[in-house]
Parts: structure tokens; C-alpha cells; sequence
């Protein structure tokens, strides 16, 4: 097999997770699909190094959060601050208007508690793992997680199945 | 529902993605061969440019060093053909750093064979039971001019000797053409006060500096022409034997540095 057929079979088994990945961090699928992009075409540059990690997904995953966090820096994707936060509406039962719900609790976190979020309860990995991922300490991971979960809290109404 | 489950039931159904990875490999393509094309190009130009500038600086240095033959003192006939500074091959010579303060007109060539025939005579009638050669190392180069980005050009020529009672010893010629008039040349490097070893003296009309020179243990004496018509002469002659002094005297290289046939304008 070549490096390359190599490569379309790794993009082939894993697109799908890195987009749904990316679309919780950014919340569009658009930006999913440009952050997705941007990953794969720096992977393929390293491939022939990248294939031999033992952890490639691990490696991906890195890649992934770099470039949200570095797209996040961007001047035109800058948060602008309003004085008081959207009023939380009251979300009836139903798929579509519970994941705007989801996404806006998500939107409303700072980038990088948002990562911790996504890589914990989404990709399910752990502590150390999603340090690794960040480049933080194992520390940081645990205390961003919580205030993530607590600002998470703050929004919904107590009996929301967020609640726990 | 927890936490876990909304993340997944939020990202779920994604929209049909944008992504084509053919398109991906094929634009990676196209920048390696950019890249490739854009360093070959970097390359040659690197290459021209190098090929233009480096023989302008080190042409002159890259001659062959002279045949040798016996002669009284020093060994030094059937030379190889003499370098010219690049930029005047067949024009006239110009020595020295900038402007010459007195233009030299004498053929580059002719000025290097007649130079260096006087400067051979000038060691084998003042050094006598010396021999020497000039194959180009250590501190003995053969004649030719030295062009440098950050030295003078000048006309350079030096004589190794074969060592007595088991020392070393050289003697190296430059003369260039100076930017400054003879006394104000002359006054830009004085006696230190209480310099030892230095003195200043007038041969015909030309100022004498001597230097009693001693480096690393290295003894030996620079001598310094100013000379009235615009030639300035530097000889220089050392034993590098630590603690010992070369076989030849500070007058010894007064009378070959001020002897009047050292001239640029004969």
C-alpha cells in the first residue's frame, strides 16, 4: 500500500469524528468543515513521519485543537463582549432545539474550556490524555472542566437532565 | 441525558461535507512542485550571483603558486603567470583602498615582475646566506595582489626562509598605493609613548617607522615607508619561534624597504 492509499484510508475512517469534533468546538459546520480541512492538509505534508507515531489519532486530535485555538486568535473570530448574557429560553423536548441549546451553552464558554469539554465528555479521553492534547498540565484540565461544568450549570434550570 | 449524550445527539446528522480529499492531495501536489520549482530557481540564482561576485574578491587569490628554480637568495624564477586585480586585468594598476592619492598608471603585470625582481634582489644583496622561497605557505606568498572586501589591495610578496640553528623566520613585502599624502600618512601612526622599539627616521626624502614587533613570544620588526611620492611600503619580518629572534636586523629591512626601486611610479 502506498503512503498515500494509506493516507486516504485513514481520512476515509476518521473524517466523520474529526468533523463532529470540530463542529462542538466552533459550533458551524462550515468553520467544522475549514478546521477538518486545514488538519488533513497538514497531515498529509507530515505523513510518512505521522504514520509511524503510535498514537496517530492522539497526534490528529493535537493537531485539531492547535488549530481551533490558533483559529480562535484570529482577529475576525474574536468573541465580542455584551454586557449582559442572552436570555435562556426554555427548551421544550425535541432534538433540533435542544442541540441549539447544547451549542449556545457551549458558544457561551471560553475556547479553551470548551476543548476540555469536548475532548473529556465527546472523545472520551481522559485526564491525562486531554492534557496531552492541550499541552496543559493535568491540573489545569481538571479545574477548567469544572468551572466548564459549573458555567454549564449556571444556565440550566435544576431537574434539566444537564443538571447532573 | 447527560453531558456525554447531548454532545453526541448535537453533532449527530452532520450535513454532507465539503471536503474532497482528491482535491486535498492534488493541491498539496501542486505546492510541492512550487516549492521544488521555487527553491531550483533560488538555487541558480544563489549560484549566478555567486559565480559573479566571488571571483571579483578571490579570483587574483586562486592563481597558481610559482615554479621554483635556484637563484642567489631567493627562489624564485620561472613563474607561473602573474595575477592582476580582476577588474583592471589589462588596464592599469590601481592599488590601495579607495582613491589613490596619486594614480598609478604602470601595467598590472609589469608592475608585479618588476616589483618582484627588485624585491628578490633587495633580499639576496641585504640577507645574504639566506635562503628563501615562496611557495605560498605559512607567511610566505608568492607575488600577486590580495583583493578583499575588507583589506586594502595591494601588492603582496612573501619569502619563507629555511630555518638556521633550527629557527624560522619570514619576511613579507606589501606596497600600496596611499590615500594619504606623506605626511599626513605618516602622522596617523606615531610612536606610542613610550613605545619600546619604535623609531622614526628620513631616508631620501621618505619617513621610516621601525616597530619592534613581539606576538605570542613571536619577535621580529615592522617597518613603515611613507614615501614622497605616494608609495607606501610595509615590511615585515618575524621569527615564529617563540623567544627567539630572527636571523636579521631592524636595519636590515630599513635598507630593503626604503631602497628607492620599491616604488609604484617608477
Amino acid at each position: 500500500m502506498t503512503p498515500e492509499q494509506h493516507y486516504r484510508e485513514y481520512v476515509a475512517g476518521n473524517l466523520e469524528r474529526l468533523r463532529r469534533t470540530a463542529f462542538l468546538l466552533c459550533g458551524d459546520w462550515h468553520t467544522a468543515d475549514d478546521l477538518t480541512s486545514t488538519v488533513l492538509v497538514k497531515l498529509l505534508r507530515h505523513w510518512r513521519r505521522a504514520a509511524r507515531f503510535d498514537n496517530l489519532d492522539a497526534y490528529v486530535r493535537r493537531m485539531l485543537m492547535r488549530a481551533w485555538l490558533d483559529e480562535r486568535r484570529r482577529p475576525w473570530r474574536r468573541e465580542t463582549a455584551t454586557a449582559a448574557l442572552p436570555e435562556v429560553v426554555a427548551v421544550p423536548d425535541g432534538d433540533p432545539v435542544r442541540r441549539v441549546a447544547v451549542l449556545s451553552l457551549l458558544a457561551a464558554l471560553p475556547p479553551r474550556r470548551r476543548a476540555v469539554l469536548v475532548l473529556r465528555y465527546f472523545c472520551d479521553l481522559s485526564v491525562e490524555e486531554t492534557a496531552e492534547a492541550l499541552g496543559c498540565s493535568e491540573g489545569t484540565v481538571k479545574s477548567q472542566a469544572a468551572r466548564a461544568l459549573e458555567s454549564l450549570r449556571a444556565h440550566v434550570s435544576e431537574g434539566d437532565a444537564l443538571w447532573t | 441525558m447527560d453531558l456525554r449524550d447531548e454532545l453526541y445527539e448535537a453533532s449527530a446528522a452532520p450535513p454532507p461535507t465539503t471536503i474532497d480529499v482528491d482535491r486535498l492531495i492534488a493541491g498539496e501536489h501542486r505546492r510541492a512542485r512550487g516549492l521544488r520549482l521555487l527553491g531550483g530557481v533560488a538555487a541558480v540564482a544563489v549560484l549566478a550571483a555567486g559565480a559573479m561576485t566571488l571571483p571579483r574578491y578571490f579570483g587574483e587569490s586562486q592563481a597558481p603558486p610559482p615554479v621554483l628554480a635556484a637563484s642567489s637568495g631567493v627562489t624564485t624564477t620561472s613563474r607561473a603567470p602573474l595575477p592582476c586585480p580582476t577588474p583592471v586585468a589589462t588596464g592599469p594598476v590601481v592599488l590601495g583602498g579607495g582613491q589613490p592619492w596619486h594614480p598609478v598608471t604602470e601595467d598590472c603585470g609589469a608592475a608585479i615582475e618588476r616589483l618582484t625582481n627588485a624585491v628578490d634582489a633587495l633580499i639576496a644583496r641585504e640577507l645574504p646566506g639566506l635562503k628563501g622561497h615562496n611557495a605560498g605557505v605559512d607567511k610566505s606568498a608568492p607575488p600577486r595582489f590580495i583583493r578583499d572586501p575588507h583589506m586594502v589591495t595591494a601588492y603582496n610578496y612573501g619569502v619563507e626562509f629555511e630555518p638556521v640553528n633550527g629557527r624560522r623566520s619570514f619576511v613579507s613585502v606589501i606596497i600600496q598605493a596611499g590615500a594619504d599624502r606623506p605626511g599626513v600618512a605618516a602622522s596617523a601612526l606615531p610612536c606610542r609613548q613610550g613605545e619600546k622599539g619604535c623609531s622614526r627616521q628620513v631616508i631620501d626624502g621618505a619617513i621610516v617607522q621601525v616597530h619592534g614587533q613581539s606576538m605570542n613570544g613571536a619577535r621580529g620588526y615592522q617597518i613603515n615607508v611613507y614615501r614622497q611620492d605616494g608609495t607606501q611600503i610595509v615590511v615585515i619580518g618575524r621569527c615564529p619561534d617563540p623567544g627567539y629572534d630572527p636571523p636579521y636586523t631592524a636595519d636590515q629591512l630599513v635598507r630593503i624597504a626604503a631602497a628607492p626601486e620599491l616604488t609604484l611610479y617608477p
